[in-house]
């Protein structure tokens, strides 16, 4: 096993396009970190990086303690499960499986051992003759997975690989791939555009956003404290409401004008744009003229648990989560209250305001 | 303007199919039925006599050897040579290589009939007229079979080709384990289309061959028509056998041969 790090990691395509800006990332040894960021954020860019399948324009990667930025991917000892899976299509599970070991001059007798304790590690034993094409997308996916942990590589690279499967199977697959990271302690990097499955597999999340890293954290650190309002705005369903606003003295101290809303602060000195956030869990109802502001209600979502209630706060939208089943009027006027101790307060460009 | 279009396809394949089927019917008349005014389309009385004829005037089991040695071995070469000078061109990076596929593009626009000259003179040179060898070798590169694998080369999906890079495989074990398997429907129409064309050779073992121990499907047939040239019905005979493997071919391999064609189209279209 061994480490991966990112030096100064960019990558400008033929095009033009820059899909990463000097990413640095520390990934340590038998860590499973999660890579998140929303579509077209660079996430499948940086594993080609890793892989090799992609020459970095400038920057390192290192994996161990060698520097291997400019070696083949054969060179790396790097497995890499793809978006789309990529099996051989003409070759059976077992010859899929068996596939790297054979690439690598294993001994037949050895080999058959390593893809049959591979296939049994993932209840593939019943499909092993068959093709890719005669199995459901779930046992496509374990073949995959199969295929790259057969080898025991130094570093796995997963690109989205639960992303096709319907909700049950996900859940089910997402703890087997955690239940495979402990079992052989493997450096994982799983990449991933849903928050959810970040917050529940990842030791730590690194956030993208446009091609560079916002924030690296334990789920708790990047759900409670955001680097930036892209970060904030990532996390929670719904995510974080972000409200436009001005910062001014008021009659009673400084405030933060945002729509119809005024919110009181603890803020010394900050004057002019501002962006405020709130989670949905942390905005509260009331009745008309009681709170920070009024608001119009413009869809009541019951859950069951909870209950999602839209508001127009002067223009600009704010999610209210009630707990259980609220007693809410769509069209009606009622007040807001919020937690003013978790606020988020970011400047213009979205860097947070101390 | 489906009608119109149906129509006009109908009328297209009848014109297409009339002078085969014409043939056939022939083959199957007495010799003298067809100095009747009009010919008839089809026999009075059914005979398979002109086959049992046309078989035992023509060495056939020698000419049937020697185009099916022709036509395999071409079929073999051109796709080793087409699959790996098109995945080359499709998937290697290398100095001039979009300017060497141009100039083998180019070669299609000469005409076959200037090359005949210089090939012979080479074949001379080398000692082989008259033999296999000499019939085979200058038919085992094939621009358009080249330009057929680069397409499909080209048009493979990068992500299986990058993931076996990541098993291990080196550039040989890329090409003949993973690509070419997945290439597989355009091998087949390259190897159908190869073979037919090859059954269907005259000019080339028309010039290069001299003893009848060498004579190939087309050049045997020619020779008949020549001997016989008064017994249209006994020539047909003699023609539907030696283009039986064609169109037997041409049935089997009906879907990969269409699918060809519009690889190629694509390709020369880019
Ligand atoms: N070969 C390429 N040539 C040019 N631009 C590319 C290439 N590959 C990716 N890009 C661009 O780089 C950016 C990042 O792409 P990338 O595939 O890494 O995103 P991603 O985060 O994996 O997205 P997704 O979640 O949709 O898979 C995108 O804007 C994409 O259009
Ligand atoms: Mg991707």
């Amino acid at each position: 096993m061994a480490s991966v790090t990112l030096r100064r990691l960019s990558k400008v395509f033929d095009g033009g396009v820059q899909a990463l800006h000097h990413l640095d990332l520390d990934v340590r040894d038998g860590e499973l970190l999660v890579l998140l960021g929303p579509s077209g954020s660079g996430k499948t860019t940086v594993l080609r990086c890793i892989a090799g399948l992609e020459e970095p324009t400038t920057g390192e990667v290192v994996i161990g303690e060698r520097v291997v930025t400019h070696d083949s991917p054969a060179e790396r000892d790097v497995a890499m499960v793809f978006q789309s899976q990529a099996l051989y299509p003409y070759l059976t599970v077992r010859e899929n499986i068996a596939f790297p070991l054979e690439m690598r001059g294993l001994a037949h007798a050895q080999a058959t051992r390593r893809v049959l304790e591979t296939a049994t590690r993932l209840g593939l034993q019943s499909v092993l003759d068959r093709l890719p094409s005669q199995l459901s997308e779930g046992e496509r996916q374990r073949a995959a997975l199969g295929r790259a942990i057969v080898r025991g590589p130094q570093v796995f690279l997963l690109d989205e690989p639960l992303a096709r499967l319907d909700a049950p199977l996900r859940i089910e697959l997402r703890a087997e791939v955690l239940a495979l990271h402990r079992a052989i302690a493997a450096t994982m990097i799983y990449v991933t555009h849903d928050q959810a499955e970040a917050m529940t597999m990842g030791q730590r999340i690194a956030v993208l956003h446009e091609g560079r890293l916002r924030q690296v954290g334990t789920p708790e650190e990047v759900y409670q404290r955001p680097a930036d309002v892209h970060v904030a705005r990532f996390f929670g369903t719904p995510g974080m409401n972000v409200l436009q606003g001005r910062g001014r003295a008021g009659d009673k101290g400084r405030v933060i004008e945002a729509g119809s809303l005024v919110i009181p602060v603890e803020l010394s000195t900050y004057e002019g744009e501002l962006q405020l956030g709130i989670r949905p869990e942390y905005v509260g109802l009331c009745a008309v003229d009681q709170g920070v502001g009024n608001v119009d209600v413009l869809v009541v979502e019951p859950l069951g648990s909870e209950t999602l209630v839209h508001l127009n706060a002067g223009g600009q939208p704010l999610v209210a989560r009630l707990p259980g089943f609220a007693d809410v009027r769509v069209g009606t006027r009622v007040g807001v209250k919020v937690d003013r101790r978790r606020l988020y307060l970011f400047d213009a460009a979205g860097a947070p305001v101390a | 303007m489906l009608s119109t279009r149906k129509l006009g396809l109908g009328l297209l394949s009848v014109a297409v199919s009339a002078p085969f089927l014409y043939m056939v019917s022939v083959s199957l008349m007495g010799e003298s039925e067809l100095l009747r005014w009009p010919p008839p389309l089809l026999p009075q009385k059914p005979t398979f006599g002109n086959y049992a004829a046309a078989l035992a005037a023509l060495p056939y089991a020698k000419v049937f050897l020697n185009t099916a040695i022709l036509a395999g071995c071409v079929m073999v070469g051109q796709v080793l040579t087409s699959a790996a000078a098109g995945y080359a061109f499709a998937r290697m990076r290398f100095p001039g290589r979009d300017g060497i596929f141009a100039a083998f593009l180019a070669t299609l626009m000469l005409p076959a009939m200037l090359l005949v000259i210089p090939r012979f003179l080479l074949v001379n040179a080398v000692g082989w007229v008259d033999t296999y060898p000499g019939l085979i070798s200058t038919e085992l590169v094939s621009v358009l079979g080249i330009v057929l694998m680069r397409q499909s080369f080209l048009m493979l999906p990068r992500d299986v080709e990058e993931a076996a890079r990541l098993d291990g495989a080196g550039e040989w074990t890329l090409f003949w384990r993973v690509m070419l398997p997945l290439a597989r429907p355009a091998v087949i129409t390259l190897a159908l289309l190869a073979f037919m064309d090859q059954w269907r050779n005259f000019l080339w073992p028309l010039i290069v061959t001299r003893s009848a121990d060498m004579a190939v499907a087309e050049v045997a047939l020619a020779q008949f028509h020549s001997t016989y040239s008064g017994n249209w019905p006994y020539q047909m005979a003699a023609a539907v056998l030696v283009t039986l493997p064609v169109w037997l071919v041409c049935l089997i391999g009906q879907r990969y041969l269409m699918q060809g064609w519009r690889i190629t189209g694509a390709a020369v279209r880019l």
